[in-house]
């Protein structure tokens, strides 16, 4: 087991260092000088020759590439020549309403996607099973801009029960913060929900037409019991990989959602960044990303443990 | 259509349904004829004819300003009203469906292609294979939407631009599928003998190894395409998609979002056949995969 998280662990690294490189150079191939980006055209040779010193720009691409990805690996994203920061302090401010965000979705995308794929696969067959699998194949069709987009139409605009846009900090009281979150959760989950309900749904149909659900039946167990605590807890290995490939799809959903909503968070700081050419916010938040991603894979291998005693690693 | 079909039947042979398991009607037919299947058909052709006859359907050119019309509803001169320039919104779906079009065939037919050509040389070169998939698990370990806004970000607003940022995002998934796919193919004894008569590696690639790719890579491809349309609209939407003189449906949303009390048809318009176009590959895909993938097969 030990060795097996460690290996993790330095492929995560080899991820990240492949992850590293690749945006690394995305944003080295800029045409043009980054300096005159960020200085305008009025700047002094000096002042250009200074910053260039300051980003490491006056040195070799590998040396710089090691230069930024060794202060990565400490933890140290490098500065935002915009905000006049550290990368890692300007995302640290945006993130609660992103954390949140991505927290509810996912609540909303596993328990609606779990709860209509089971009630698909028990009424396999039946209108219900059809209705089900018509809403999940509209969630993977409606644009989930344009979904929000329609949710403030009809709940902020018209019928007025919801705040059209924006964020409720914590601070200023959880029930504030559920309101607001209310629509962006469910426009940013919908999709989500969409795949894990069709996966659970598959998967589900394979374990009902297993044995041992029919020696469950057999036994007299209640039919609910025989779904949820033996088919149900079966099928659920490949809807856990679909889960985590879900909240990955969700961390970068933020950005858009959180533009629809005009909330206040680190998927607004990237689209902000792109704006005012703020290079290494852009560079430190897709790491951030994927380092995230990488963290979340790990967590799903190993709830593979928890569900199903037959899997071991070693 | 046939070609369709001689990749399904190929890749069907491979997992060893036998002949005799064949049905007399092709199911490809028997699929198309599904109500779903037709309807995603049909709104297909629809969008389709809709790109390619917009400046013979349209009243205006999609970027024709009318200042005294602005923000007009629905009438019967602007069946979808106006926007707050005065342009024509119905015009401007018309030829926004021309970029999303354009987007989603070249980014599937790309990464199509690429990503089964590198899994066709990864896959039969072993030593290779580590290289390639590590540095595809790199672009994998990036959201999609994130991965395209920094490339767009670096590379600027083209057309041109944001099929290659698509292409770099769908690239790995589909070079995955078709890997998949040779990993299986490659153990067959028909590829051993043809290696051990000497078949050059390149014939064995490509006539031997590449039809049993052909299916699942092409199921992929449908679904690319309609994930792609919904990306470079997302794109459009955050301002890193489309230049702003060419219509597109997320950058319509766009300007629809900050007018939205005033003028609700800048929104609903592009986002229902923006809505309708992904629903409609969806249901082919759907179709594709029930016809042409021996899993699914009863």
């Amino acid at each position: 087991m030990a060795t097996y998280l460690l290996r993790r662990l330095l492929s995560m690294l080899a991820t990240m260092l492949v992850v590293g490189i690749v945006v690394f150079f995305v944003i080295r191939s800029v045409p043009g000088d980054v300096t005159s980006a960020l200085l305008g055209q009025d700047a002094t040779p000096q002042q250009i020759e200074d910053l260039r010193r300051r980003l490491n720009l006056d040195q070799p691409w590998p040396a710089q590439f090691a230069a930024w990805f060794g202060g990565v690996v400490r933890g140290d994203l490098g500065n935002s020549t915009y905000m006049r920061i550290p990368v890692l302090q300007a995302l640290a401010q945006r993130l609660e309403p992103t954390a949140m965000l991505a927290l509810a979705a996912t609540l909303v995308a596993v328990t609606l996607g779990i709860g209509l794929g089971v009630i698909a696969a028990v009424r396999h067959g039946t209108v219900t099973d059809y209705a089900v699998m018509v809403v999940a194949m509209l969630g993977l069709s409606l644009p989930t801009f344009w979904l929000g987009l329609l949710m403030i139409m009809l709940f902020a605009v018209t019928l007025q029960w919801l705040p059209a846009a924006g964020y409720g900090a914590l601070s200023d009281g959880v029930g504030r913060t559920v309101r607001y979150l209310v629509m962006p959760a469910v426009a940013l989950g919908f999709s989500q929900a969409a795949v894990i309900a069709r996966m659970t749904r598959a998967s589900l149909l394979d374990a009902l037409g297993e044995d041992f659900v029919r020696t469950a039946k057999s036994k007299g167990l209640p039919p609910a019991r025989v779904v949820l605590r033996h088919a149900l807890r079966n099928a659920l290995l490949p809807v856990l990989t679909v889960i985590g490939l879900s909240i990955a799809t969700l961390a970068g959903g933020v950005v858009v959602t959180e533009t629809v909503f005009n909330i206040p968070g680190a998927g607004r700081l990237v689209i902000e960044s792109v704006q005012r050419r703020d290079y290494p916010v852009l560079q430190g938040a897709v790491i951030a990303v994927a380092a995230v991603y990488a963290l979340i894979n790990l967590l799903v291998d190993l709830s593979y443990l928890a569900l199903d005693p037959r899997v071991r690693y070693s | 259509m046939s070609a369709l079909q001689g990749g399904g039947l190929g890749s069907a042979a491979v997992v060893g349904v036998g002949a005799g398991a064949r049905r007399r009607t092709p199911p490809l037919m028997k699929v198309l004829r599904r109500p779903p299947v037709a309807f995603g058909l049909t709104v297909f052709v629809v969008v389709v004819a809709m790109a390619l006859l917009a400046p013979v359907i349209t009243p205006s050119g999609p970027n024709d300003l009318a200042i005294l019309d602005r923000l007009k509803p629905p009438s019967a001169g602007h069946v979808m009203g106006t926007d707050d320039l005065g342009r024509d919104v119905w015009s401007r779906v018309a030829f926004g469906a021309r970029l999303s079009l354009i987007v989603g065939l070249s980014t599937s037919l790309l990464s199509a292609v690429i990503g089964t050509l590198l899994s066709l040389v990864a896959g039969y070169y072993r030593w290779l294979d580590e290289i390639v998939m590590r540095i595809l698990d790199g672009l994998m370990a990036l959201p999609g939407v994130l991965l395209a806004i920094a490339i767009m970000a670096a590379i600027g607003p083209k057309v041109i631009n944001i099929v290659i940022a698509l292409t770099l995002v769908y690239l790995p998934r589909c070079a995955r599928v078709a890997r998949s796919a040779v990993l299986v193919v490659r153990e067959h004894v028909y590829v051993e003998a043809a290696n051990a008569l000497g078949a050059p590696d390149r014939s064995i690639m490509l006539r031997h190894i590449l039809p049993g790719t052909l299916s699942p890579v092409l199921i992929q491809a449908t679904y690319v395409f309609a994930t792609a349309v919904l990306l470079e609209a997302s794109l459009s939407f955050l301002g890193t998609g489309a230049p702003a003189h060419v219509p597109s449906w997320g950058g319509m949303l766009a300007e629809g979002r900050v007018l939205m009390r005033n003028a609700p048809w800048m929104t609903i318009f592009p986002g229902a056949v923006l809505a309708l176009t992904v629903l409609s590959v969806n249901m082919i895909g759907d179709g594709l995969r029930d016809a042409l993938d021996p899993r699914m097969r009863k």
